[in-house]
Protein backbone atom coordinates (compact mmCIF):
# COMPACT_ATOMS: atom_id res chain seq x y z
CA UNK A 1 0.00 0.00 0.00
CA UNK A 2 1.58 3.54 -0.72
CA UNK A 3 3.30 4.72 2.17
CA UNK A 4 1.37 8.46 2.31
CA UNK A 5 -2.19 6.69 1.96
CA UNK A 6 -1.18 4.47 4.84
CA UNK A 7 0.26 7.35 6.92
CA UNK A 8 -3.15 9.46 6.71
CA UNK A 9 -4.92 5.91 7.86
CA UNK A 10 -2.84 5.82 10.71
CA UNK A 11 -3.40 9.51 11.58
CA UNK A 12 -6.89 8.42 11.69
CA UNK A 13 -6.94 5.45 13.80
CA UNK A 14 -4.19 7.38 16.19
CA UNK A 15 -7.26 10.20 16.36
CA UNK A 16 -9.69 7.45 17.01
CA UNK A 17 -8.59 5.69 19.47
CA UNK A 18 -7.07 8.40 21.75
CA UNK A 19 -10.88 9.39 21.51
CA UNK A 20 -11.95 6.56 22.80
CA UNK A 21 -9.56 6.63 25.97
CA UNK A 22 -6.71 8.41 26.99
CA UNK A 23 -3.69 6.32 25.95
CA UNK A 24 0.38 6.86 26.50
CA UNK A 25 2.54 5.84 24.06
CA UNK A 26 3.55 2.65 23.90
CA UNK A 27 -0.01 1.24 24.92
CA UNK A 28 -0.63 2.85 21.36
CA UNK A 29 1.79 1.47 19.19
CA UNK A 30 1.31 -1.59 20.38
CA UNK A 31 -2.77 -1.84 20.61
CA UNK A 32 -2.50 0.05 16.68
CA UNK A 33 0.12 -2.76 15.51
CA UNK A 34 -2.26 -5.47 16.59
CA UNK A 35 -5.07 -4.73 14.63
CA UNK A 36 -3.35 -2.72 11.56
CA UNK A 37 -0.33 -4.24 9.77
CA UNK A 38 2.01 -1.27 11.01
CA UNK A 39 5.73 -0.48 11.23
CA UNK A 40 5.93 -0.03 14.43
CA UNK A 41 8.23 2.99 14.62
CA UNK A 42 6.25 4.95 12.10
CA UNK A 43 3.40 6.09 14.72
CA UNK A 44 5.00 8.20 17.47
CA UNK A 45 6.42 10.59 14.78
CA UNK A 46 2.80 10.41 13.79
CA UNK A 47 1.53 11.05 17.06
CA UNK A 48 4.15 13.86 18.09
CA UNK A 49 3.02 15.33 14.91
CA UNK A 50 -0.75 15.81 15.30
CA UNK A 51 0.30 16.83 18.82
CA UNK A 52 2.74 19.99 17.72
CA UNK A 53 -0.48 20.51 15.27
CA UNK A 54 -3.02 20.92 18.33
CA UNK A 55 -4.73 17.46 18.26
CA UNK A 56 -4.01 16.41 21.29
CA UNK A 57 -3.22 17.46 25.07
CA UNK A 58 -0.57 15.44 26.95
CA UNK A 59 -0.37 15.03 30.79
CA UNK A 60 1.53 13.01 33.36
CA UNK A 61 0.18 10.27 35.18
CA UNK A 62 2.32 8.71 38.39
CA UNK A 63 1.74 5.03 38.71
CA UNK A 64 2.05 2.29 41.46
CA UNK A 65 5.18 0.93 39.58
CA UNK A 66 7.38 2.32 37.89
CA UNK A 67 7.97 5.64 36.40
CA UNK A 68 5.37 8.31 35.16
CA UNK A 69 3.52 7.90 32.01
CA UNK A 70 2.75 10.66 29.44
CA UNK A 71 -0.72 10.18 28.04
CA UNK A 72 -2.79 11.66 25.13
CA UNK A 73 -5.86 12.81 25.27
CA UNK A 74 -8.10 14.58 22.11
CA UNK A 75 -8.64 18.34 21.94
CA UNK A 76 -11.58 20.04 20.76
CA UNK A 77 -9.85 20.43 17.44
CA UNK A 78 -8.39 16.88 17.32
CA UNK A 79 -12.24 15.81 17.64
CA UNK A 80 -13.04 18.00 14.38
CA UNK A 81 -10.37 16.47 12.57
CA UNK A 82 -11.47 12.75 13.51
CA UNK A 83 -14.84 13.75 11.83
CA UNK A 84 -13.44 15.39 9.14
CA UNK A 85 -11.33 12.14 8.73
CA UNK A 86 -14.39 9.74 9.06
CA UNK A 87 -16.43 11.74 7.08
CA UNK A 88 -13.95 11.87 4.17
CA UNK A 89 -13.08 7.50 4.99
CA UNK A 90 -16.52 6.58 4.76
CA UNK A 91 -17.08 8.80 1.36
CA UNK A 92 -14.27 6.86 -0.01
CA UNK A 93 -14.82 3.54 1.48
CA UNK A 94 -19.10 3.98 -0.17
CA UNK A 95 -17.48 4.87 -3.64
CA UNK A 96 -15.03 1.97 -3.62
CA UNK A 97 -17.74 -0.39 -2.64
CA UNK A 98 -19.95 0.81 -5.01
CA UNK A 99 -17.40 0.29 -7.63
CA UNK A 100 -16.55 -3.15 -6.38
CA UNK A 101 -20.63 -4.20 -5.86
CA UNK A 102 -21.33 -1.95 -9.27
CA UNK A 103 -21.43 -5.25 -11.45
CA UNK A 104 -23.73 -6.86 -9.61
CA UNK A 105 -25.52 -3.76 -9.06
CA UNK A 106 -26.72 -3.29 -12.51
CA UNK A 107 -27.53 -6.95 -13.29
CA UNK B 1 21.66 -1.21 24.74
CA UNK B 2 19.30 1.80 25.77
CA UNK B 3 21.51 4.20 26.69
CA UNK B 4 23.47 3.82 23.46
CA UNK B 5 20.25 4.10 21.80
CA UNK B 6 18.96 7.81 23.44
CA UNK B 7 22.84 9.06 22.81
CA UNK B 8 22.63 8.13 19.12
CA UNK B 9 19.13 9.86 19.16
CA UNK B 10 20.15 12.56 21.20
CA UNK B 11 23.01 13.43 18.93
CA UNK B 12 21.28 13.00 15.49
CA UNK B 13 18.42 15.64 16.97
CA UNK B 14 20.93 17.87 17.81
CA UNK B 15 21.82 18.42 14.05
CA UNK B 16 18.54 20.15 13.83
CA UNK B 17 17.23 23.22 14.92
CA UNK B 18 14.63 22.39 18.21
CA UNK B 19 14.61 23.72 21.27
CA UNK B 20 16.21 22.18 23.63
CA UNK B 21 12.49 21.07 25.75
CA UNK B 22 11.18 19.78 22.37
CA UNK B 23 14.68 17.32 22.35
CA UNK B 24 14.01 16.42 25.85
CA UNK B 25 10.79 15.62 25.62
CA UNK B 26 11.20 13.26 22.43
CA UNK B 27 14.13 11.82 24.22
CA UNK B 28 12.24 11.11 27.40
CA UNK B 29 9.23 9.90 25.09
CA UNK B 30 11.56 7.18 23.76
CA UNK B 31 12.93 5.95 26.94
CA UNK B 32 9.31 5.47 28.37
CA UNK B 33 8.92 3.41 25.14
CA UNK B 34 12.06 1.74 25.36
CA UNK B 35 11.69 0.33 29.44
CA UNK B 36 7.68 -0.42 28.21
CA UNK B 37 8.78 -3.06 25.47
CA UNK B 38 11.70 -4.34 27.82
CA UNK B 39 9.01 -4.71 30.42
CA UNK B 40 6.72 -6.73 27.78
CA UNK B 41 9.73 -9.23 27.37
CA UNK B 42 11.42 -7.84 24.50
CA UNK B 43 15.27 -8.18 24.11
CA UNK B 44 17.21 -5.24 23.62
CA UNK B 45 17.61 -5.63 20.19
CA UNK B 46 13.87 -6.56 19.43
CA UNK B 47 12.99 -3.26 21.14
CA UNK B 48 15.44 -1.39 18.62
CA UNK B 49 14.29 -2.74 16.13
CA UNK B 50 10.03 -1.82 17.03
CA UNK B 51 11.61 1.86 17.79
CA UNK B 52 13.58 2.04 14.33
CA UNK B 53 17.24 2.94 14.30
CA UNK B 54 17.82 6.48 15.12
CA UNK B 55 18.79 7.51 11.60
CA UNK B 56 15.68 5.49 9.96
CA UNK B 57 13.17 7.99 12.29
CA UNK B 58 15.39 11.25 12.86
CA UNK B 59 13.86 12.43 9.68
CA UNK B 60 10.10 12.44 10.69
CA UNK B 61 11.04 13.40 14.00
CA UNK B 62 12.32 16.14 12.94
CA UNK B 63 9.86 17.70 10.34
CA UNK B 64 9.71 21.40 9.85
CA UNK B 65 13.24 21.42 11.47
CA UNK B 66 16.06 22.96 10.00
CA UNK B 67 19.36 21.21 10.31
CA UNK B 68 21.51 23.34 12.07
CA UNK B 69 24.86 24.53 10.03
CA UNK B 70 27.98 23.83 12.08
CA UNK B 71 31.00 24.41 9.73
CA UNK B 72 34.33 23.79 11.52
CA UNK B 73 35.44 26.99 13.31
CA UNK B 74 38.10 29.07 11.09
CA UNK B 75 36.57 27.72 8.33
CA UNK B 76 35.55 30.78 6.09
CA UNK B 77 39.26 31.76 6.42
CA UNK B 78 40.68 28.41 5.39
CA UNK B 79 37.88 28.35 2.39
CA UNK B 80 39.43 31.42 1.67
CA UNK B 81 42.56 30.73 1.28
CA UNK B 82 42.32 27.30 -0.09
CA UNK B 83 42.63 28.75 -4.13
CA UNK B 84 45.67 30.71 -2.73
CA UNK B 85 47.47 27.56 -1.18
CA UNK B 86 46.71 25.35 -4.05
CA UNK B 87 48.08 28.44 -6.46
CA UNK B 88 51.15 28.02 -4.86
CA UNK B 89 51.54 24.57 -4.34
CA UNK B 90 50.81 24.11 -8.15
CA UNK B 91 53.64 26.53 -8.91
CA UNK B 92 56.03 24.82 -6.53
CA UNK B 93 55.22 21.59 -8.39
CA UNK B 94 55.66 23.05 -11.93
CA UNK B 95 58.79 25.00 -11.35
CA UNK B 96 60.33 23.06 -8.61
CA UNK B 97 59.68 19.56 -10.10
CA UNK B 98 58.19 20.24 -13.71
CA UNK B 99 55.25 18.94 -12.94
CA UNK B 100 53.06 20.94 -13.91
CA UNK B 101 50.72 17.83 -15.28
CA UNK B 102 49.85 16.09 -13.09
CA UNK B 103 50.40 18.92 -10.81
CA UNK B 104 46.58 20.88 -11.74
CA UNK B 105 45.04 18.67 -9.91
CA UNK B 106 46.13 20.36 -6.77
CA UNK B 107 43.40 22.54 -7.15
CA UNK B 108 41.21 19.74 -7.09
CA UNK B 109 41.39 20.42 -3.33
CA UNK B 110 39.33 23.66 -3.57
CA UNK B 111 36.42 22.09 -3.49
CA UNK B 112 36.90 19.56 -1.14
CA UNK B 113 38.71 21.78 1.26
CA UNK B 114 35.23 23.66 0.97
CA UNK B 115 33.00 20.60 1.76
CA UNK B 116 34.75 19.47 4.55
CA UNK B 117 35.20 22.87 6.38
CA UNK B 118 30.82 23.66 5.72
CA UNK B 119 30.20 20.49 6.58
CA UNK B 120 32.10 20.37 9.81
CA UNK B 121 30.83 18.35 12.26
CA UNK B 122 28.31 16.76 10.15
CA UNK B 123 27.78 12.77 10.59
CA UNK B 124 30.48 11.17 8.37
CA UNK B 125 28.33 9.59 6.03
CA UNK B 126 27.17 12.72 4.24
CA UNK B 127 30.56 13.71 4.58
CA UNK B 128 31.50 10.60 1.75
CA UNK B 129 28.96 11.09 -0.55
CA UNK B 130 29.60 14.66 -0.78
CA UNK B 131 33.08 14.15 -1.23
CA UNK B 132 33.07 10.97 -3.42
CA UNK B 133 32.65 12.56 -6.90
CA UNK B 134 36.66 14.35 -6.24
CA UNK B 135 37.91 11.40 -5.06
CA UNK B 136 36.83 9.42 -7.67
CA UNK B 137 37.91 12.07 -10.07
CA UNK B 138 41.48 11.94 -8.56
CA UNK B 139 41.88 8.27 -8.75
CA UNK B 140 40.13 7.97 -12.28
CA UNK B 141 42.93 10.92 -13.47
CA UNK B 142 45.72 8.80 -11.94
CA UNK B 143 45.02 5.56 -12.99
CA UNK B 144 44.52 7.20 -16.91
CA UNK B 145 47.72 9.44 -16.55
CA UNK B 146 49.89 7.00 -14.50
CA UNK B 147 48.66 3.40 -15.98
CA UNK B 148 46.27 4.37 -19.34
CA UNK B 149 43.95 2.96 -16.96
CA UNK B 150 40.88 5.27 -19.08
CA UNK B 151 38.97 2.03 -19.16
CA UNK B 152 38.08 0.46 -16.76
CA UNK B 153 39.26 3.26 -14.41
CA UNK B 154 35.80 4.61 -14.99
CA UNK B 155 34.50 2.27 -13.29
CA UNK B 156 35.63 4.60 -9.92
CA UNK B 157 33.15 6.96 -10.60
CA UNK B 158 30.11 4.03 -9.73
CA UNK B 159 31.31 5.03 -5.78
CA UNK B 160 29.32 8.04 -6.45
CA UNK B 161 25.96 6.23 -6.59
CA UNK B 162 27.26 3.26 -4.38
CA UNK B 163 28.30 5.87 -1.49
CA UNK B 164 24.60 7.37 -1.87
CA UNK B 165 22.75 4.26 -1.69
CA UNK B 166 24.72 3.04 1.07
CA UNK B 167 24.47 6.11 3.50
CA UNK B 168 20.61 6.28 3.02
CA UNK B 169 20.60 2.45 4.18
CA UNK B 170 19.24 3.30 7.58
CA UNK B 171 16.17 4.50 5.80
CA UNK B 172 15.84 1.25 3.67
CA UNK B 173 14.51 -2.65 4.23
CA UNK B 174 17.83 -4.51 3.75
CA UNK B 175 15.94 -6.16 0.51
CA UNK B 176 15.73 -2.68 -0.93
CA UNK B 177 19.24 -1.67 -0.57
CA UNK B 178 20.06 -4.66 -2.32
CA UNK B 179 18.18 -3.97 -4.89
CA UNK B 180 19.50 -0.36 -5.68
CA UNK B 181 23.11 -1.77 -5.39
CA UNK B 182 22.60 -4.62 -7.52
CA UNK B 183 22.68 -2.59 -10.91
CA UNK B 184 26.02 -1.01 -9.66
CA UNK B 185 27.92 -4.31 -8.74
CA UNK B 186 26.22 -5.97 -11.74
CA UNK B 187 28.05 -2.88 -14.02
CA UNK B 188 31.51 -3.39 -12.16
CA UNK B 189 31.47 -7.50 -12.26
CA UNK B 190 30.30 -7.65 -16.17
CA UNK B 191 33.17 -5.02 -16.82
CA UNK B 192 36.01 -7.13 -14.84
CA UNK B 193 34.26 -10.03 -16.59
CA UNK B 194 34.64 -8.82 -20.13
CA UNK B 195 38.13 -7.02 -19.42
CA UNK B 196 39.24 -10.96 -19.13
CA UNK B 197 36.95 -11.59 -22.27
CA UNK B 198 34.18 -12.74 -21.05
CA UNK B 199 32.08 -10.13 -23.19
CA UNK B 200 29.74 -12.63 -24.08
CA UNK B 201 29.03 -15.38 -21.05
CA UNK B 202 29.75 -12.23 -18.88
CA UNK B 203 26.69 -10.11 -19.36
CA UNK B 204 24.41 -12.70 -17.47
CA UNK B 205 25.50 -11.07 -13.92
CA UNK B 206 22.64 -8.45 -15.05
CA UNK B 207 20.07 -10.86 -13.84
CA UNK B 208 20.92 -10.47 -10.24
CA UNK B 209 19.29 -7.04 -10.70
CA UNK B 210 15.45 -9.20 -11.13
CA UNK B 211 16.97 -11.98 -8.97
CA UNK B 212 16.87 -9.13 -6.14
CA UNK B 213 13.33 -7.22 -7.69
CA UNK B 214 11.82 -10.75 -7.33
CA UNK B 215 12.22 -10.73 -3.90
CA UNK B 216 9.98 -8.54 -3.24
CA UNK B 217 7.04 -10.49 -4.29
CA UNK B 218 4.92 -10.98 -1.94
CA UNK B 219 3.93 -14.86 -2.74
CA UNK B 220 6.86 -16.72 -1.20
CA UNK B 221 5.65 -19.49 -4.03
CA UNK B 222 5.37 -17.75 -6.78
CA UNK B 223 8.73 -15.80 -5.92
CA UNK B 224 10.54 -19.29 -5.69
CA UNK B 225 9.66 -20.35 -8.87
CA UNK B 226 10.04 -16.95 -10.52
CA UNK B 227 13.59 -17.51 -9.48
CA UNK B 228 14.15 -20.73 -10.06
CA UNK B 229 13.23 -19.84 -13.88
CA UNK B 230 15.61 -17.19 -13.88
CA UNK B 231 18.53 -19.18 -12.22
CA UNK B 232 17.24 -21.57 -14.79
CA UNK B 233 17.65 -19.59 -17.66
CA UNK B 234 20.76 -18.30 -16.69
CA UNK B 235 22.36 -21.94 -16.18
CA UNK B 236 20.80 -22.75 -20.26
CA UNK B 237 22.22 -19.62 -21.40
CA UNK B 238 26.11 -20.46 -20.01
CA UNK B 239 25.48 -24.35 -20.63
CA UNK B 240 24.49 -23.87 -23.99
CA UNK B 241 26.78 -21.30 -24.60
CA UNK B 242 30.16 -23.32 -23.45
CA UNK B 243 29.23 -26.61 -23.90
CA UNK B 244 26.99 -26.94 -27.28
CA UNK B 245 30.05 -25.86 -29.61
CA UNK B 246 29.60 -22.23 -28.92
CA UNK B 247 26.19 -22.23 -29.73
CA UNK B 248 25.80 -18.10 -28.31
CA UNK B 249 23.31 -17.11 -30.90
CA UNK B 250 20.52 -19.80 -29.23
CA UNK B 251 21.57 -19.64 -25.93
CA UNK B 252 19.11 -16.37 -24.63
CA UNK B 253 16.53 -19.35 -25.72
CA UNK B 254 17.22 -20.56 -22.38
CA UNK B 255 15.33 -17.42 -20.78
CA UNK B 256 12.16 -18.27 -22.58
CA UNK B 257 10.53 -20.04 -19.64
CA UNK B 258 11.37 -17.05 -17.60
CA UNK B 259 10.52 -14.57 -19.96
CA UNK B 260 7.06 -16.22 -20.46
CA UNK B 261 6.00 -16.44 -16.56
CA UNK B 262 7.22 -12.81 -16.17
CA UNK B 263 4.65 -11.53 -19.10
CA UNK B 264 1.94 -14.07 -17.18
CA UNK B 265 2.99 -12.04 -14.15
CA UNK B 266 3.42 -8.91 -15.48
CA UNK B 267 0.85 -7.31 -12.97
CA UNK B 268 3.95 -7.23 -10.35
CA UNK B 269 4.36 -4.12 -8.89
CA UNK B 270 2.80 -2.49 -10.73
CA UNK B 271 -0.52 0.33 -9.16
CA UNK B 272 -2.69 -0.83 -12.37
CA UNK B 273 -1.70 -0.35 -16.16
CA UNK B 274 1.21 0.70 -17.44
CA UNK B 275 0.48 3.91 -19.47
CA UNK B 276 1.00 3.23 -23.20
CA UNK B 277 3.54 5.75 -23.52
CA UNK B 278 5.70 4.25 -20.85
CA UNK B 279 4.94 0.27 -22.82
CA UNK B 280 6.64 1.76 -25.83
CA UNK B 281 9.77 3.26 -24.56
CA UNK B 282 10.28 -0.06 -23.18
CA UNK B 283 9.38 -1.93 -26.41
CA UNK B 284 11.36 0.95 -28.55
CA UNK B 285 14.76 0.60 -26.08
CA UNK B 286 14.20 -3.36 -26.06
CA UNK B 287 14.18 -3.21 -30.32
CA UNK B 288 16.66 -0.55 -30.53
CA UNK B 289 19.34 -2.49 -27.80
CA UNK B 290 18.74 -5.55 -29.91
CA UNK B 291 18.81 -4.01 -33.42
CA UNK B 292 22.14 -2.25 -32.87
CA UNK B 293 23.28 -4.96 -31.14
CA UNK B 294 23.24 -8.07 -33.41
CA UNK B 295 23.16 -5.79 -36.44
CA UNK B 296 25.98 -3.61 -36.03
CA UNK B 297 27.56 -6.10 -33.01
CA UNK B 298 27.87 -2.42 -30.65
CA UNK B 299 26.83 -3.79 -27.60
CA UNK B 300 28.94 -1.81 -25.61
CA UNK B 301 26.91 0.78 -26.51
CA UNK B 302 23.91 -0.17 -27.82
CA UNK B 303 23.04 -0.43 -23.99
CA UNK B 304 22.32 3.00 -23.78
CA UNK B 305 18.95 2.62 -25.26
CA UNK B 306 17.66 1.64 -21.93
CA UNK B 307 18.20 5.00 -20.56
CA UNK B 308 15.26 6.26 -22.78
CA UNK B 309 13.59 4.29 -19.44
CA UNK B 310 14.11 6.50 -16.47
CA UNK B 311 14.66 9.94 -19.11
CA UNK B 312 11.34 9.20 -20.18
CA UNK B 313 10.25 9.10 -16.60
CA UNK B 314 11.50 11.89 -16.11
CA UNK B 315 10.90 14.27 -18.58
CA UNK B 316 6.59 13.05 -17.72
CA UNK B 317 6.76 12.69 -14.05
CA UNK B 318 9.63 15.32 -12.39
CA UNK B 319 8.53 19.10 -12.35
CA UNK B 320 9.99 21.56 -14.74
CA UNK B 321 12.61 22.58 -12.38
CA UNK B 322 14.04 20.05 -11.00
CA UNK B 323 14.29 18.26 -14.68
CA UNK B 324 17.54 19.19 -15.89
CA UNK B 325 19.01 18.50 -12.78
CA UNK B 326 17.44 14.93 -12.70
CA UNK B 327 18.20 14.38 -16.65
CA UNK B 328 21.70 15.74 -16.23
CA UNK B 329 23.75 12.14 -15.15
CA UNK B 330 22.27 10.73 -18.35
CA UNK B 331 23.27 13.61 -20.40
CA UNK B 332 26.68 12.89 -19.09
CA UNK B 333 26.72 9.48 -19.55
CA UNK B 334 25.24 9.09 -23.10
CA UNK B 335 28.24 11.49 -24.10
CA UNK B 336 30.84 10.12 -22.29
CA UNK B 337 30.18 6.66 -23.38
CA UNK B 338 29.67 8.16 -27.24
CA UNK B 339 32.77 10.23 -27.22
CA UNK B 340 34.77 7.14 -25.74
CA UNK B 341 33.65 4.82 -28.17
CA UNK B 342 33.92 6.46 -31.57
CA UNK B 343 36.38 8.68 -31.23
CA UNK B 344 38.62 6.43 -28.58
CA UNK B 345 38.71 9.53 -26.33
CA UNK B 346 37.68 8.06 -22.82
CA UNK B 347 40.53 9.70 -21.70
CA UNK B 348 38.85 13.17 -21.91
CA UNK B 349 35.29 12.06 -22.53
CA UNK B 350 34.78 11.75 -18.28
CA UNK B 351 34.86 15.72 -18.37
CA UNK B 352 31.28 14.96 -19.68
CA UNK B 353 30.41 14.40 -16.26
CA UNK B 354 30.99 17.62 -15.15
CA UNK B 355 27.67 18.56 -16.29
CA UNK B 356 25.81 17.49 -13.63
CA UNK B 357 27.42 19.38 -10.63
CA UNK B 358 27.61 22.40 -12.68
CA UNK B 359 23.78 21.78 -13.90
CA UNK B 360 23.24 21.17 -9.86
CA UNK B 361 24.97 24.77 -8.71
CA UNK B 362 23.14 26.76 -12.29
CA UNK B 363 19.95 25.47 -10.50
CA UNK B 364 20.45 26.62 -6.97
CA UNK B 365 22.07 29.50 -7.16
Amino acid sequence: MNSQFKRGIIEMCVLKMISREDMYGFQLIDTISQEVEVNENTVYPILRRLTKQGLFNTYTKSMSIGAPRKYYSLTDEGALKLNEYESEWRKFLDGVYRILGGNEDEK
Amino acid sequence: MKSKYLEDLSILLDDYQMDAFEKQDIISDYSEMYDAWVDKGLYEEEVEKKLGHPRSIIKDLTEGHRKVERPLPGSEKVIALSPFVATIIFLILGFGFDLWHPGWMIFLIIPVIAIIMSMGKTKEDHLTTALSPFGATVIFLLLGFMFDLWHPGWMIFLIIPVLGIWNSRYTMRKIDLLTALSPFVAVIAYTILGFNGYWVEGWVVFMIIPMFGILNYPNKKVMLLWELLLIGGVAGYLYIGLYLDSTWQYAWLAFIPFALFSLYKSDWNIDGDIPNGYRIVIASSLLAFLAVGFFFHAWVISWLFFLAIPVYAITTEVGNKEKLVALSPFIALVIFMLVGYFFNLWHLSWIAFLIIPMTAIIKNT
